[in-house]
Parts: C-alpha cells; structure tokens; sequence
C-alpha cells in the first residue's frame, strides 16, 4: 500500500479540487475524494495506463459527484429560476460583455470570484461547466455522463458560461 | 441573434464542429460584430476558468486523509481476501472426526521412525518483523501469487548495483 | 455400521502412513529459489546495456503490482537450493543481500539486508512460483526490486 499511498499523495489535490468544484461543500469533497481513493485501490487492477492515472481518478471522483448530487437533487425542489435556467432565461439576450474578467486580478483574487460565482451556478450548470473546462470532455461524453441530449449540454453550457460571465462582471463593480 | 446561433459560435469556440460548418461561422463572425463581441465573451470565461483548480488544495493534512483512506481499504480487504468456509454435510464432518482420530497413532510411529524432531522448535509462526516501521507496506496480490514489500523512503544517493549511467531523462 | 467404520479407520491410517513415509523422501529434496535483482523505470529502454530484458512470467506479475513504472529490467539472477534447515546468503549487489531460511520446506523466513543492516524479514509459504518481491526507490524516480521466487 505504500506505492499507493504515494500515488495518493501526488494526486490527492486535484481529485479533491474536482469534487470541490463539484460538490461546493468541503466536508462532502473531502468524503467522496476519499471514497473514489478507496475505489481506485479495489479497482487498480483494471487500470490499463490507457489514460494518466490521474485522469483515471478524476472520473471516477466525478462519477461518485454525480451519483451524490442525483441523490440530493430528488429531495430538492425545482425552482422556478432553475426551470428558467434550463431554457437559458434572460442570460441568452444579455448583451455581450465586453470586459475581460480576468484584467486587473490578481491570481488569488480571480479564483476566488470564480468560486463564489460557481457556487451561485444550479448543479446541472456548475457540472456542465467542470466537465467541459476542467474535464475537457466533449459535448457527446458530457452527454452520456450525466444522461442528456448534445442539444442539453450546448444549452446549459452555454448558460452557464454567460451566468460565469454576468457574475464575474457584477463581482467586478461591487469590488 | 437566436439561440441557435448563438449556440453554433459556442461549438465553434470549443472545435466541436466540422471544418466546413466552422468555415461558416467564420465567415459569418468577419461580418457580425455582435457575433465577433459574444465570441470574445466566451473566450474571455474560458481563459478565466483555465487553471482555476490548479490552486485548490486538499484541507487536510497528508497523514490524516491517508489514514481514513488505509482503514477502509483495510476493513474491505479482509474481507474479500478471504474464502468462503467450505460448507459440509453432518455425515461427512462425523466421518472427518473419525478417520483422522484413527489415524494419530499411526501417524505418530511413522514420525518418528521417518522424519524425527521438527526443524524449527519455535513452531509456525507467521512473522513480519520490521512492520512496526510506518515506512515498510506490504501489498498481496492473491490472483498472481506474488507479495510486494515495499520500502517507501525516498532514494538515497546510490542504488543496489553500480549506478547505471541513466542520465537520459 | 460398525464394521464399515472400522474399515475406514483402518484405510485412513494407512493413508496417513503413506502420506507420512513420501513425505519423508520429499522433505529431504532442497528448495530452490531464484533470487532477482530488478531495475523499475519509466524509459522504455535501460541506459545500462547489461541490462537484460524479465522473463514472461516475472514481467507479468511484476507489472500487476501497484507500482508506477513502466517498464522493469533485469539487473542479476542468482539460483540457490536450500535443503531443510539450512540458512543461505545470496548477495544481490555490493550492498544488498537476501538471507533465506528452509523452515519446514514450505515455509521459508526471508531477510532482506541493505548495508549491512536487516531492513525486512517476512515468514511466509513459499509454494511452486509464489513470489516474494522487494522494493524501494532508486535514484532518478526509479525503483529497484528484489524478486524472490521459488522455482523448485
């Protein structure tokens, strides 16, 4: 188990950053990064170096998100700006926004805008985005990870994009 | 610009589209400034996100969040490692008894006559010294027979052998 | 009832007879054992041109261990036979040797010495092909292994 606890230790950041961003809760990151630890182990056999082992468990942290979040999304209500949300709401008719979010800021600064602007993000939109931009999934994988069409991942991404966009804005005139 | 639209550019931003469909939005953004200023505001969020977890760090410290890690591998492994106990029949325990409880006296005389003391007066004991040092893991893996004892301390400066001349990297 | 019973006894003391004199013959044949010294790597070819490629069976089971490495290289083999109750030493490198001890014929007590010092010692049945591996880091984010396996 040593060689492991090595592997562990290397990649223990970014499988937790990923359920972090997933997740928004640092103590429910913490639970599943370990649990996907615990499956990489019992699962280490089928390992195949096809893809780095880090990718290998970042799907699978991710998989454990998704499960957790679908299990918390049926004793959620729908609300109303979550259905609007879906159908892209008063974000697709904003005008562009032509300043760059990222001018000005220092790096510390800029994650944390963008972390409290995820937070504000509903969890198809906040999961959409964490696997096209941190993932790098294509839209077809997406759509076969979390059950939807092409056509809902383009939506929703482009959404939430524009919600990242409208948000990071607003942070910059409050600042 | 409707959602379609809009929706082509994002595909266009993110290489999803054929060569000939992305020849199209280029085409169309050289004439749509509106199109051109969505385009950069889609870019300008990517680029803002790039990166964004690669200052995330884990709340915890190395030893705390392995611990919890190593104690469930460690209640799952037992477990799974372990053959299931063989059912048997009545009959069949009741003649087990039987057959060897006839056989220790002739087991006895043939010991003794052929093979003598055991080697090893200290018995059969399973040992593994040198396990209270936290550096030293052991790994079984039970389909291949093969168990791997492995030192996790860092490189000293020399290796076993004659260092090889390994400095293409 | 009785007298079948009886029978059975009897067939099953002669058994054990049986089993306890072939035993007698067999536990007086050495052990064999095969002692490897490895080199774990991620290059795809050894810098060290007396480096030889593993053996199938090694390589395989070498590579279904949790370990990162790539590709593994044979530094030494050494064959060693050791009857019932005999300690042998095999030297791997300048610095590193593997004690083995024949307990029973089936279980063998397995030192592992670096620098002069015991670093490990496992106790363990040793069956035809069972492998006892050895390993630490090397140098240059690699790893040097010692391959324990008994071959006869």
């Amino acid at each position: 188990m040593g060689a492991f606890e090595e592997l562990v230790a290397r990649h223990r950041d970014k499988i937790y950053a990923r359920a972090f961003s997933m997740m928004r809760n640092e103590e429910e990151a913490i639970d599943l990064s370990q649990e996907a630890w615990v499956k990489g182990w019992q699962r280490l056999a089928q390992f195949q170096g096809e893809s780095s082992f880090g990718t290998w468990m970042t799907r699978i942290v991710i998989n454990l998100c998704l499960d957790q979040l679908r299990k918390q999304k049926r004793h959620r209500t729908e609300s109303i700006e979550a259905m609007d949300e879906e159908t892209g709401g008063v974000e697709r008719h904003m005008p562009p926004i032509t300043i760059n979010p990222t001018a000005g800021l220092e790096r510390n600064e800029l994650r944390q805008r963008i972390d409290k602007a995820l937070g504000q993000l509903s969890y198809e939109h906040r999961t959409v985005l964490v696997l096209h931009e941190f993932e790098e999934m294509e839209y077809k994988e997406i759509a076969k990870t979390m059950n939807c069409s092409i056509g809902t991942v383009m939506s929703r991404l482009f959404y939430a994009r524009r919600k990242m966009a409208a948000l990071l804005n607003d942070l910059r005139k409050t600042a | 610009m409707d959602h379609e639209k809009q929706l082509k550019l994002q595909a266009f931003l993110d290489e999803e589209l054929s060569e000939a469909e992305a020849s199209e939005v280029a085409s169309w953004l050289a004439k749509d400034q509106e199109a051109t200023l969505l385009l950069g505001e889609l870019r300008n969020t990517r680029q803002a996100l790039a990166r964004f977890e690669a200052g995330v760090r884990l709340p915890e410290s190395r030893e705390f969040y392995w611990s919890k890690i190593a104690r469930e591998i460690e209640r799952l492994e037992p477990a799974a490692a372990r053959p299931e106990p063989a059912r048997v029949s009545w009959l069949a325990a009741w003649r087990k008894f039987l057959i060897p409880a006839g056989a220790v006296a002739a087991l006895l005389i043939a010991f003794l006559v052929t093979i003598g003391p055991p080697a090893n007066p200290a018995g059969r004991v399973e040992a593994e010294s040198a396990y209270s040092d936290p550096g030293v893991f052991t790994y079984h893996d039970y389909d291949n027979h093969a168990t791997l004892v492995w030192l996790s301390y860092p490189a000293e400066n020399d290796f076993p052998e004659s260092e090889p001349n390994d400095k293409v990297q | 009832m009785r007298l079948r019973s009886l029978i059975i006894i009897v067939l099953g003391a002669l058994l054990c007879v049986a089993i306890a004199g072939s035993g007698a013959d067999g536990k007086n044949k050495p052990a064999g054992f095969e002692v490897q010294l490895l080199w774990g790597t991620d290059l795809a070819k050894s810098p060290n041109p007396e480096h030889k490629p593993l053996d199938p069976d090694v390589g395989k089971r070498v590579q279904s261990l949790p370990l990162k490495f790539k590709h593994y290289f044979l530094v030494n083999r050494n064959k060693v036979e050791l009857p019932l109750g005999i300690t042998k030493k095999v030297d791997v490198s300048e610095k590193c040797a593997v004690e083995l001890k024949n307990l029973d014929n089936m279980k063998f007590q397995v030192t592992f010495i670096g620098k002069n010092k015991q670093q490990a010692q496992r106790t363990q049945d040793f069956p035809l092909q069972e492998m006892l591996v050895h390993g630490g880091n090397a140098p240059g984010s690699n790893a040097w292994l010692v391959v324990v396996k008994r071959v006869e």
